[in-house]
């Protein structure tokens, strides 16, 4: 996995609802929701906090999972939200997301 | 089928989440609708500080569907600092507006807060008539320009009808304009009782034919079979159920900060200057109650044979005298869209409406009202 850098878009709405998270794309009017480990990945995407990073020090230390397959399901859920337009991703690090 | 919506809500009345928060920051308006429920005198407004502070209750609460209207919310002039900060809490922001405020500048503010939707009221596609209702001349084009400014910058703009008396059959006049100014087109054909208990205006409510019209008119219902279909027999889940979100993971907030159900239904809850948002929403004895009953507690509506398809509003009940009775607008709407009447509601076959009378004509003197 190279250095990626992920930050939520403020272009939509969102709120953890229990464990997972709704997110509203107002342009499309869109819902999404995300399971408990994607919302992990959705609260720690700040800019400035590597994918990589977010995956071994919060997915794997929270879920019984692997660091080769968190970080393939990482990828993956970064390339869906950010083909959505709801999630932004870089080489180098973003404005933080509030 | 359910829809993800569907799971959401579920979701968030399991959890005792209101995910869902009407608010009104003015009951001031610059039109004078001549069926409005609301008293545009009002009882004070919160300040700028404290919706700023009720905001970040809500989303500390998990509230993430906020309507904002009034009264005219442009009327404030911190309306878009209000949506500013709700943007920035993460709010799904729903914009209620007559438009008549809204020039290029506001029409480019709304867009670039990525506001979800505005809806705007059109009464008519015939200016007198329009401007006849809202008592304002002109209204009809100034909203229409606003309209027009907001859709040219890709805003996603509703259009909502009310039918009532003296524009009935004006409902494709206006799906005709909301298509040609690329709006969404919604009519509703109920005019409910004012927020003071005045239910003079339900004489505005168009005849019992317009609204058969209206509810099996295919080009504004998904389905007609579907929504007109005979009642299914109540199943458990049904009697486990609730008709209505109000309270359970929806809620109104007044100018002045009382919190209320909805904005339908006058059970005042708590007051947020005095309490905070999630006290009120935890603690109320009155949402309490409101929560602990089901669809099988209701004395009338549980037996009903329309409970399965029946949508009882419990803020008319509560305002027609008790809130865990049938709604008359429900019952009538519901007879409406079956042409069976409900068994809770055997006056029915009498011919005895509230809202839609049989041939439109109320008891009371309406010679006051020409909109025409």
């Amino acid at each position: 996995m190279s250095d990626k850098y992920i930050a939520r878009s403020t272009e939509i709405a969102a709120r953890k609802l229990g464990l997972e998270t709704i997110i509203i794309a107002a342009e499309t009017s869109s819902v999404f929701t995300l399971n408990e480990q994607a919302t992990v990945i959705w609260e720690a995407a700040d800019g400035v906090t590597p994918l990589r990073a977010i995956v071994e020090g919060r997915v794997c230390e929270k879920f019984d999972v692997t660091p080769e397959v968190a970080c393939r399901d990482a990828e993956e859920l970064v390339t869906k939200l950010t083909g959505h337009g709801i999630l932004l991703v870089s080489d180098q690090p973003l404005s933080p997301a509030g | 089928m359910p829809t993800l919506m569907d799971g959401i809500l579920a979701r968030a009345q399991r959890l005792g989440v209101p995910i869902s928060v009407h608010l009104d920051l003015t009951y001031r308006c610059n039109e004078r609708c001549v069926h409005c429920y609301v008293e545009h005198e009002g009882n004070g407004e919160l300040a700028t500080d404290e919706v700023t502070r009720i905001l970040k209750e809500l989303a500390s609460a998990g509230t993430l569907f906020l309507s904002i209207s009034g009264g005219e919310p442009l009327l404030r002039g911190d309306l878009f600092e209000v949506i500013e900060e709700a943007r920035s809490l993460s709010f799904d922001v729903y914009l209620k507006t007559n438009g008549l405020l809204i020039g290029p500048e506001g029409a480019r503010r709304i867009r670039s807060l990525r506001v979800h939707e505005v809806q705007v009221s059109v009464y008519s596609h015939r200016a007198q008539s329009h401007d006849g209702i809202t008592g304002v001349g002109g209204s009809l084009a100034r909203s229409l320009s606003a309209i027009r400014l907001m859709r040219s910058l890709g805003q996603r703009v509703i259009v909502t009808h009310v039918a009532m008396r003296g524009t009935e059959g004006d409902h494709p006049g206006v799906k005709a304009l909301a298509n040609e100014l690329g709006a969404v087109f919604r009519i509703d054909p109920t005019i409910t009782p004012r927020l003071n208990g005045d239910d003079s205006n339900l004489e505005l409510n168009v005849g019992r034919r317009e609204l058969v019209e209206i509810v099996r008119n295919p080009d504004y219902v998904n389905s007609v079979e579907e929504y007109c279909a005979p009642p299914a027999p109540a199943d458990v889940a049904t009697l486990e159920g609730v008709s209505c979100s109000a309270g359970f993971t929806h809620c109104y907030i007044a100018p002045n900060g009382d919190v209320y159900p909805c904005v339908q239904f006058p059970l005042l809850c708590g007051n947020l200057r005095e309490r905070t948002f999630k006290e009120i929403w935890g603690d109320s004895p009155r949402l309490k109650e409101l929560r602990a009953a089901r669809n099988r507690d209701l004395p009338v509506c549980s037996g009903c044979s329309h409970l399965s398809l029946c949508s009882r509003c419990p803020g008319l009940a509560h305002v027609e005298g008790d809130m865990w009775g049938p709604s008359a607008a429900d019952c009538e709407k519901s007879y409406a869209r079956t042409g069976i009447v409900p068994s809770g509601s055997p006056r029915l076959a009498e011919g005895k409406f509230r809202y839609w009378k049989e041939d439109g004509i109320h008891d009371r003197n309406t010679e006051g009202t020409e909109f025409r």
